[in-house]
């Protein structure tokens, strides 16, 4: 009876600590996620646990052309490849000489990502060049919640047709 | 009360005094200028949102109309906020300030123009001072860290024939304006050991006004029109400013202001 009871006390030890290690699972699983991100997310009113942020390492590479004509800003519209194979618009306002304002949207299925940031800017003959750092400012649906800052951008801009390759890299937690 | 040395408050004065004649002894601000600077600007079409050509230029005057005015060492002129050279399509070549000078304009490629104007040199002699004009080219150089080179390219022909080149750069500028184009002007020596040229005005355009450029395609090279600079969709409450810092050979400097009014 005695040797039952010793038994029954290490099964219920054994069931806390199994119990314990599913319970963390989700938050394993999504405590460091290299490249595409699932597409299933979990919902509001789950354990708290599994709302806990997946970080992205993003890296991603839009090709845009614009739209309407191009002033002080250009208004610009592609498809971007890399982490999200998804739409990309962007909007590239010029500030001083070496300076541009940089927003830019990625739709990955299931909502959007908007950064923005400043970039320098440096004008080489037919093409512009800029670089700088951009933050997460918002996000819609599975995305609502993204975040992030120091993201790198770079890119060029052709002069003559303004068509814009973007490459965004960094690591975002959605 | 604090504790400390009591000093007379005219030894103060005289102290301040002493400095201040000090500074103006060694400061070229304090320097009384013997010529004054005047500055024009323009945009041509001038209508908000429109693609356009700036027109500008500057003017020197001895106050001494007998003598000419010191030589113009350095001009920075400072460009209206929202006006930038990468909204347009002008200089979309380059050209190497080598070949400008060995071969002239057709030195370079045709892609790299972006303006056209005028320049009037004073050169000293025994009565009043003899004017030349001479016509400047301006081109992009090549590229200046990540700041735009712009080279104004001068030929003089009557009565001395001269090819100079004015570099200047592109940099930062604090608002109300976007960027200011500073710009070298190298001392022109009328003969060895001789008193140097003096440039009294100087006007050139930054635009497609008169512009060809030039494309690859299928094979043909296809003439076009470069695209111009926009002017704001909205225009400040005073205009448009620009402002040009002229630096003189005699230390002394003279700023000058001008603003493009609102179009109706």
């Amino acid at each position: 009876m005695r040797r039952l009871s010793i038994y029954l006390a290490l099964a219920s030890v054994a069931a806390l600590m199994l119990g314990a290690v599913v319970a963390r699972e989700p938050t394993q699983a999504n405590a460091s996620v290299d490249g595409a991100p699932t597409t299933t997310q979990p919902q509001r009113g789950q354990d708290p646990l599994a709302w806990e942020a997946r970080e992205v390492n993003l890296q991603e590479t839009g090709h845009l052309h614009t739209v309407g004509e191009p002033g002080t800003t250009f208004l610009e519209r592609g498809i971007a490849t890399g982490t999200f194979d998804c739409s990309i618009t962007g909007r590239l306002t010029i500030v001083s000489a070496n300076r541009v304002i940089a927003t830019f949207t990625v739709r990955p299925k299931g909502g959007s990502i908007t950064g923005r940031g400043a970039a320098r800017f440096a004008q080489q003959g037919a093409n512009g060049y800029f670089g700088g750092t951009i933050s997460i400012t918002s996000g819609t649906g599975s995305y609502a919640h993204a975040s992030g800052t120091n993201i790198g951008i770079s890119g060029i801009i052709s002069r003559e047709t303004f068509a814009l390759t973007v490459h965004v890299h960094g690591k975002i937690r959605v | 009360m604090r504790a400390g040395v009591a000093v007379p408050q005219a030894r103060i004065r005289a102290l301040i005094a002493a400095l201040a004649l000090c500074v103006c002894a060694s400061a070229p601000a304090c320097v009384k200028a013997a010529q004054t600077a005047e500055l024009e600007a323009s945009f041509n079409p001038d209508r908000l949102g429109a693609r356009t050509t700036i027109e500008f230029g500057f003017h020197v005057h001895s106050t001494n109309p007998r003598q000419a005015p010191s030589p113009v060492t350095d001009v920075d002129l400072h460009l209206p906020a929202g006006l930038g050279l990468a909204t347009s399509t002008l200089g979309l070549a380059n050209c190497d300030p080598r070949d400008l000078i060995a071969g002239g304009v057709e030195g370079c490629p045709a892609n790299a123009r972006i303006g056209f104007g005028s320049a009037t040199v004073a050169v000293p002699s025994e009565g009043e001072p003899i004017e030349e004009a001479g016509s400047i080219t301006a081109l992009v150089g090549p590229p200046n860290d990540e700041h735009l080179e712009v080279l104004f390219y001068v030929e003089g022909h009557a009565p001395v024939s001269a090819q100079l080149v004015f570099p200047g750069r592109l940099l930062e500028d604090a608002p109300p304006f976007s960027g200011r184009l500073d710009t070298a002007i190298p001392l022109i020596p009328t003969w060895p050991g001789g008193p140097d040229v003096a440039v009294t005005s100087m006007t050139s355009t930054i635009g497609p006004r008169g512009l060809t450029y030039y494309r690859h395609t299928n094979g043909k090279i296809v003439p076009f029109h470069p695209r111009g600079i926009v002017v704001p969709a909205h225009c400040p409450r005073r205009g448009f400013p620009f402002r040009a810092d002229i630096a003189f050979l005699d230390g002394t400097h003279q700023t000058a202001i001008s603003s493009v009014p609102c179009p109706h």
